[in-house]
């Protein structure tokens, strides 16, 4: 029986659009809304923070560790590096903690919890990272060439 | 006669219901609690002379007074009778067959949620155990095994004792209270309320999701109906306070004041908008306290 295989990197450059959707959307929302993206953002939250207990710190950093790793996993992709891979691995249990899909299209615009709904959101959330976990080991898997 | 030596005889009259010889005059005799460690004792002699005892007691327990008391009441002890939780949680889970014998132990089964007959579970002495072990409740024995030092209860419990500055008193009355007076409540620590605040912060992340253009925890809303528990002390005025002095209220020195706050957008009258984030009821890390009139 013949393997599946998946060109490693057809995959890589899905999933680094996808990355690059998520982080271009943010920055084109916070921009007009007049913010300065991540600095605004970091400097408000630091002030917040400080009148918080050590639950929000610990929130925040693993909010925040998420956002950089998207940033740099959609660099990663996009270089073909094969880091990415093994950060795309460790994104999973952030990205279905924090509820943000690899397939970032899925959860654009408002209203998502009453649009969706609860279950809903929960399957498309696990779908999306299972089809992610499952295409790069399978293009990885392979001796595709990354060029 | 030496302090604690009338309320044995007392003792002994209302055990054996025989009156001692030096109260045989008396007609009627009654005792009442002045507040929780000080009782006066009273009786009417044969003349119609009244005459009243005041004692800081050990009359309920005997000589060997133990007791356990909240952290809030803590600073009313003397610091070397204060137990080591380690020791002091194998006393008082000991003491769960007869809780009536430690004064204070049932109002801790009480908070506990447990009632009398339930204490002995295992279940409810592990609880116990915990509250004992997280410093919410202290065991206060004559003579303790080990007990706490002043570094300790800092370290571990987050607030300093002084020794008693009523040293110079009598025993009775050091071993009694702490000096009342004029003074302001401050801010000794704030501790927050993490299992609630968790499902505040997973209901506001849930509600984030629709907010693109922002990381989460960047905005006051995110912080919405998280509590905190802000603990004030009262201390004496500093020397630049002192013309507070007259319109101060009095309160004893040390005594501790639980203030819960909420995280919400409320009415302010600082800014534009009329509303803001803030923790009401809003309160100083200073504050004094004055006589309404």
């Amino acid at each position: 029986m013949s393997r599946l295989e998946l060109p490693a990197g057809r995959v890589y450059i899905g999933w680094g659009i996808f990355d690059a959707i998520y982080v271009a959307r943010y920055m084109l929302v916070s921009v007009s809304a007049g913010r300065v993206p991540y600095v605004d953002d970091f400097n408000s939250a630091m002030e917040l923070l400080a009148v918080h207990g050590a639950l929000p710190k610990v929130l925040a950093t693993v909010v925040w560790g998420l956002e950089i790793s998207i940033v740099l996993s959609c660099c990663f992709f996009f270089l073909r590096w094969r880091t990415a891979r093994w950060l795309a691995y460790v994104q999973v249990p952030l990205r279905l903690v924090l509820f943000v899909p690899s397939i970032s299209v899925l959860f654009m615009g408002p209203d998502l919890k009453e649009r969706y709904g609860m279950a809903l959101l929960l399957s498309l959330l696990v779908i999306s990272e299972g089809l992610k976990v499952w295409t790069l080991w399978v293009s990885g898997r392979g001796t595709h060439s990354l060029g | 006669m030496r302090d604690g030596g009338l309320e044995r005889r007392w003792a002994v009259w209302r055990s054996n219901v025989v009156l001692p010889p030096w109260l045989s005059g008396v007609l009627k005799t009654e005792s009442s609690y002045v507040d929780r460690r000080c009782i006066r004792h009273s009786w009417i002699i044969e003349d119609g002379i009244k005459a009243e005892y005041f004692h800081w007691s050990r009359l309920c327990k005997g000589p060997d007074m133990s007791e356990v008391v909240a952290k809030g009441e803590i600073r009313r002890h003397q610091l070397q009778r204060i137990e080591s939780p380690v020791f002091a949680k194998r006393e008082i889970q000991k003491a769960l067959n007869e809780p009536s014998n430690i004064r204070g132990l049932p109002e801790l089964i009480r908070e506990c949620g447990i009632s009398l007959e339930d204490c002995q579970l295992d279940y409810h002495r592990r609880r116990i155990g915990e509250k004992i072990n997280r410093g919410d409740w202290f065991f206060i024995a004559d003579r303790p095994i080990k007990p706490l030092t002043s570094v300790e209860l800092e370290k571990y419990y987050g607030f300093r004792f002084s020794a008693p500055p009523c040293r110079q008193l009598s025993m009775a009355r050091a071993n009694m209270c702490l000096p009342h007076g004029p003074g302001r409540w401050v801010t000794r620590d704030i501790q927050t309320d993490i299992a609630t605040n968790a499902l505040s912060f997973a209901a506001n992340w849930l509600t984030s999701r629709g907010d693109e253009g922002r990381v989460f925890l960047a905005e006051g809303k995110d912080y919405a109906n998280t509590f905190r528990t802000m603990i004030q002390e009262w201390q004496p005025l500093t020397d630049g306070e002192r013309h507070l002095k007259d319109k101060s209220v009095h309160r004893e020195f040390g005594e501790l004041r639980h203030i819960r706050q909420q995280f919400v957008e409320a009415d302010d009258h600082w800014q534009l908008s009329g509303s803001s984030w803030h923790w009401p009821p809003v309160t100083a890390d200073i504050e004094y306290e004055l006589k309404e009139n």
